[in-house]
């Protein structure tokens, strides 16, 4: 897994709930739930499509704004995830 | 901390399978019993207590245009026109006590409320008995009525109340709560407001045939809070 795959998928999860014109449009370090891009109601859906996406389950520990709050920062997430 | 999942909901129907796990209506599993007196069953339901200190940047998040926030305490206005009638009896309530929050309102509408309490207390909401230090404050109540669920107002009724609390200084740590099971109450905790679980509260009590909570068959529990039987709704 690299880093340019880590970060397609985190882009094709988000896709998937918000449309790929949203998506195309976000930085890597555009803040997704201060900007509204992503809204609590599709918190849920999020994490369960990037457990499925990446095969790994996230523990409560790891659920921190610094983990999720922008592609770039998931992207580097479930890369140490996938790889360790 | 959205109550929708938890207050006002029914009394689970019960199916049971040949193995003794017995299953409710709304995900929780739970493990059966038999004694002498005939058929129990206990039901485990797990809390999660949630803490976030004040000196962490409250995030701030953006609402439609049409959503204003008003505040509620017992200085102010104790019979705001816009707040319903159901909401009334715990509207008083909470004032009684002392505590404050916020409620937003969508074009004369209610939408939803947040409160915070400074005082060590019994919640009604969660089932938890509440003890607080002086530095330390409570929130709940956390509700969102749900034809107002997209327009950003559990998030924005949080950053309000957390800004307010830090702004007055007074207060150093600040506690939530939600169910286990609640997976959105519990993201929102953790990656909108970057809360961190402190304490898991395990109420087990026993039912008895027809699904009903035997009095005093609770667990208690330790810890900042402990649980106690007068829970309204579980």
């Amino acid at each position: 897994v690299t880093t340019s795959f880590a970060n397609l998928t985190v882009r094709a999860v988000l896709a998937e709930i918000v449309g790929s014109p949203v998506v195309d449009r976000i930085a890597d370090e555009d803040r997704i739930f201060e900007r509204r891009i992503v809204d609590s109601l599709h918190l849920v859906e999020l994490i369960e499509r990037l457990e499925t996406s990446f095969g790994t389950e996230i523990d409560g520990a790891d659920l921190t704004p610094e983990n999720f709050e922008s592609i770039a920062a998931m992207s580097t997430f479930f890369e140490a995830r996938v790889a360790a | 901390v959205t109550t929708e999942q938890t207050v006002g909901a029914r009394q689970p129907v019960h199916r049971s399978s040949a193995s003794g796990a017995t299953h409710t209506s709304d995900g929780r599993t739970t493990t059966s019993a038999w004694s002498r007196l005939g058929r129990r069953v206990v039901e485990r339901h797990v809390v999660d207590v949630f803490e976030r200190r004040l000196d962490v940047p409250v995030p701030q998040y953006p609402t439609a245009d049409a959503v204003q926030l008003h505040r509620l305490a017992p200085d102010t206005d104790p019979q705001p026109a816009a707040i319903p009638v159901t909401h009334r009896d715990a509207l008083h309530a909470n004032l009684r006590r002392g505590d404050s929050g916020w409620y937003a309102v969508v074009d004369g509408r209610f939408a939803g409320w947040l409160w915070v309490s400074r005082l060590s207390h019994l919640d009604r909401w969660s089932g938890l008995r509440i003890r607080l230090r002086p530095d330390e404050a409570y929130t709940y109540g956390w509700e969102v009525l749900p034809e107002f669920r997209k327009d950003g107002i559990a998030a924005a009724l949080m950053a309000r109340l957390l800004t307010e609390l830090q702004e007055a200084g007074e207060v150093r740590r600040v506690y939530g709560w939600a169910d286990r099971d609640n997976r959105n109450s519990q993201f929102q905790l953790r990656l909108l407001f970057g809360f961190s679980p402190t304490q898991e509260v395990q109420r087990m009590r026993v039912l008895d045939r027809w699904g009903r909570a035997i009095r005093g068959s609770e667990k208690p529990a330790t810890g900042p809070v402990s649980c106690s039987s007068r829970r309204r709704d579980v």
